[in-house]
């Protein structure tokens, strides 16, 4: 706490003027001139600085104020409760950008958020929960790498030779030497990855100062609970990106595939990862049943917002209906139902379900096991549900092989198993009609491309598979790809809507009400998918509650 | 010849046949218009008595035009649309109306309808639906009925009155309800998830320094693509078929074509199996 030199009442960091504001008489004075009390002062040159823990006791996190305040709620798991402080020396970490954007302006950028996204639920858009944004000071490393050694990229040139075009692909060996400063990753596994990253960047570069627990006054700070470590990949992605695109434009070369592997090796860090302290407004919402939560967040320094914004199931259905008016206005007048064409349409809008749905739910099995995490994975948070740890358990890390003539082998056998498919569909194909006799008619060639389009892409992939167990290789990405027994409980809806169209263009009764009733179910189901769809949805802009289990163990203690 | 002189026996008896089909037609003419209805019940699905109740319906349609009916068991033709064509080309001069086959070899119904007028009344939309209307009653056997709704349901149009396609309207009920729901969910995902930040975003906010030396480039691979520089700016390499050239084929839009068999024949129609 700060105390004003002028009368005595506490001061607060001011983001507009960038400095420490009187409460009670407004007098402002620079942190940096800032003397802390003698007491202090002992610590802080053993770099420590002294501030409360305040505890969740529904959640466990943790966050730290340098005043004696009391705080009333939680902002990782939004309870409501009066949180247990205790004294503590902390780390001082090597910078802080102060808050820059206040929390009006915080709180403007996120309503220009909210009001974008139609079927946002009301309480996301309501006063009282909007207010609930608090300024947290985020814990993040600021790495810095550099490189002094001969890069090899490629690059392709483009030129016109007559009525040619010349395509050359060239390898460019250059020595390269180069630094990068300020990439910043946030080092609390509580600050989720897909948010922090959607607020990046943070430009230490502009706007860091020397840390002062000064700048802390009037805000909160997140412990951090992450080394270094969870991220340097990630940086070195960014300079690797960096460096090949140089390489590549100094040239005029334009882009080409870079092998990321090879020239991250080439890149080397500094000891001298800094910490530091960034500026991040704060929110969460729980969902109406109370079991999930999402996050709203926006950068302090640059005011970008990202939030979680789960879909209102009504809103949305109003909104499919609104649309489904014009739309039932314009079929009626161009398009003219024929039972093909409704069987046709059927199966086209339940692939398409079929492709949106499986996509959600790579996610979701990703998002509920932390695998799309690297931060709450590092620091040893494993998922509530005990099918999930199971699930997380299962899942191992892609591995490389070289092993290229099994690939070869692996290659030719799939190429040929379309081949050799495609003659015994147009065999059975030939059979059916004739058994049946049915002229060979446009439907029967239909259903019968979709069907071996079907079971060669099934058959293919298993032979891929059993091959790659042959080499010793896992799936490219086993973690990010949810169990098929897990997917099928939503995605029969969408096989079957294929299934019934598929089924009705063979057998071709006459009656035209058979075709259409096939199809209305069809319809129906893909409607039904659409459902799951929206379910799926909000599981992945919500999140379980945060656990006391499921942070990591000894990290405190 | 013996054989030859059976032959001829088959080919004398066939014609008796034929004509004695032949005689099976009913006509009218419109006294105020000049338009015809005719029946030619080939394939004798008809009785005289129904001959007559369909002529009735028929009559209302020679207000706007031409009006035929024919009834076949065997098709020379190549289908179903270009025999109904070809009957309507050859008996009616004016070249306005509709004429409706009941083709027994193909078990096909077709309405074929004449440019112009009738055509803005009985798009192929339309006549689509008057025949999907009645082909039910058709494969029942009550050709009678099936013609007499078909007539109907073209005076109705003629007169500009709806027909009814109940179960058009709940697929394309749902239909837009599922295009809705798709187009819906498009907007709330990308309102709804957080953004990503490029690592070109990220790498603004870092200090860079960069320098390099004398690089060395290798040839790896090298390809010749042809891309005519007639052909344009597109420049997408790839296959590239002249597809400029050629002549200009009118390919007419939905409406009037030319029939292949040679009748001139304009306009459109719509049939169904049955
Ligand atoms: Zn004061
Ligand atoms: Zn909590």
């Amino acid at each position: 706490m700060i105390i004003c030199p002028g009368c005595g009442a506490d001061m607060k960091f001011d983001p507009e003027k960038q400095k420490l504001v009187c409460q009670y008489c407004d007098k402002e004075l620079d942190p940096k001139d800032y003397r802390a009390p003698k007491a202090a002062e002992a610590s802080e040159q053993q770099g420590y600085y002294t501030a409360t823990i305040y505890t969740c006791p529904q959640c466990g996190a943790e966050i730290l104020s340098t005043e004696e305040t009391v705080a009333t709620f939680c902002s990782y798991c939004g309870t409501s409760v009066i949180l247990e402080g205790r004294a503590s020396e902390q780390e001082r970490p090597n910078m802080v950008i102060p808050f820059r954007i206040g929390k009006k302006d915080a709180e403007a950028s996120y309503r220009r958020l909210v009001k974008q996204a139609l079927f946002a639920p009301n309480d996301l858009k309501a006063d009282s929960v909007i207010e609930k944004f608090r300024g947290i000071y985020m814990p993040y490393w600021v790495y810095s790498l550099e490189t002094d050694e001969e890069f090899k990229v490629r690059g392709v040139t483009e030129v016109r030779n007559g009525d040619y075009i010349e395509k050359s692909t060239y390898e460019i060996k250059s020595p390269v030497k180069a630094s990068f400063e300020g990439i910043s990753f946030d080092a609390s596994s509580g600050f989720a990855d897909n948010l922090s990253d959607a607020i990046a960047p943070f430009r230490p570069k502009d706007h860091a100062v020397d840390f002062d627990p000064a700048y802390l006054s009037g805000y909160y700070a997140d412990a951090g609970d992450l080394s270094p470590d969870v991220y340097r990949d990630d940086a070195k992605e960014v300079a690797v990106d960096n460096i090949a695109a140089q390489i590549q434009n100094q040239f005029n070369y334009s882009k080409y595939s870079v092998n990321r592997s090879d020239l991250k090796k080439a890149i080397h860090y500094n000891d001298s990862s800094k910490s530091a302290l960034f500026p991040v407004w704060f929110m969460s919402v729980r969902n109406k049943k109370g079991d999930r939560i999402s996050y709203a967040v926006v950068n302090g320094e640059t005011g970008k917002a990202a939030a979680e914004i789960p879909i209102d199931f009504k809103k949305y259905l109003l909104g499919a209906l609104l649309i489904a008016v014009p739309v039932f206005v314009l079929l009626n007048l161009f398009l003219t139902a024929t039972p093909f064409k409704m069987l046709l349409a059927s199966t086209v809008l339940a692939l398409l379900s079929y492709v949106i749905a499986d996509r959600q739910l790579n996610k979701v099995y990703a998002r509920e096991m932390f695998l799309d995490d690297k931060g709450k994975k590092a620091a040893g948070k494993v998922p509530v549900d005990k099918k999930w740890q199971e699930a997380a358990a299962q899942a191992r890390i892609p591995e490389k092989s070289n092993k290229t003539l099994i690939m070869v082998l692996k290659r030719m056998t799939q190429v040929g198993l379309w081949i050799v498919m495609l003659a015994v569909f147009l065999m059975l194909a030939g059979v059916v009609a004739s058994v049946l006799d049915i002229d060979v008619s446009d439907s029967l060639a239909v259903s019968t491309i979709g069907a071996y389009i079907l079971t060669t892409v099934i058959v293919t992939r298993k032979v891929g598979n059993w091959f790659n167990k042959k080499a010793g290789i896992q799936k490219k990405e086993p973690a990010v790809k949810a169990k098929s027994s897990y997917k099928s409980k939503y995605l029969f809806k969408q096989l079957a809507a294929v299934g019934i169209a598929a089924l009705m263009l063979v057998m071709r009764p006459t009656d035209d009400y058979y075709y259409y009733i096939a199809a209305g179910v069809a319809f129906l189901l893909i409607v039904w998918s659409f459902y799951d769809i929206i379910r799926q949805q909000n599981l992945l802009t919500t999140r379980k509650l945060p656990h006391l289990n499921a942070r990591g163990g000894d990290e405190n203690a | 010849m013996r054989k030859h002189r059976i032959f001829i026996l088959i080919l004398l008896a066939m014609l008796l046949f034929s004509v004695s089909a032949l005689a099976d037609t009913e006509a009218y003419t419109n006294g105020e218009t000049g338009y015809t209805a005719l029946i030619e019940d080939d394939a004798d699905l008809l009785s005289d008595e129904e001959e007559r109740e369909v002529l009735e319906t028929m009559i209302g349609m020679t207000e706007y035009g031409d009006c035929g009916l024919k009834t076949i068991s065997e098709n020379p033709k190549s289908s179903a649309k270009a025999y109904a064509e070809d009957f309507f080309y050859q008996n009616f001069q004016n070249h306005t109306g509709v004429a409706f086959l009941i083709d027994m070899e193909n078990r096909e119904l077709y309405l074929a309808v004449s440019d112009g007028a009738v055509h803005n009344a009985i798009t192929d939309a339309k006549a689509l639906t008057v025949v999907d209307n009645v082909y039910t009653m058709a494969s029942r056997g009550d050709y009678a009925g099936t013609a007499e709704k078909v007539f109907s349901q073209c005076t109705s149009l003629m007169r500009g009155e709806r027909i009814a396609q109940p179960m058009k309207f709940i697929c394309n009920a749902l239909l837009a309800l599922i295009i809705g729901l798709v187009i819906c969910f498009e907007v709330a995902n990308k309102a709804a998830t957080p953004g990503e930040t490029t690592d070109t975003e990220l790498i603004t906010a870092a200090a860079v320094t960069f320098a390099a030396g004398a690089a060395a480039a290798n040839l790896v691979n090298k390809r010749r693509t042809y891309s005519p520089i007639s052909s344009g700016s597109s420049g997408s390499g790839g296959s590239h078929h002249s597809s400029g050239g050629g002549g200009f084929h009118s390919s007419g839009g939905g409406g009037g074509f030319h029939s292949s068999g040679g009748g001139g024949f304009h306009g459109g129609g719509g049939g169904h199996k049955f």
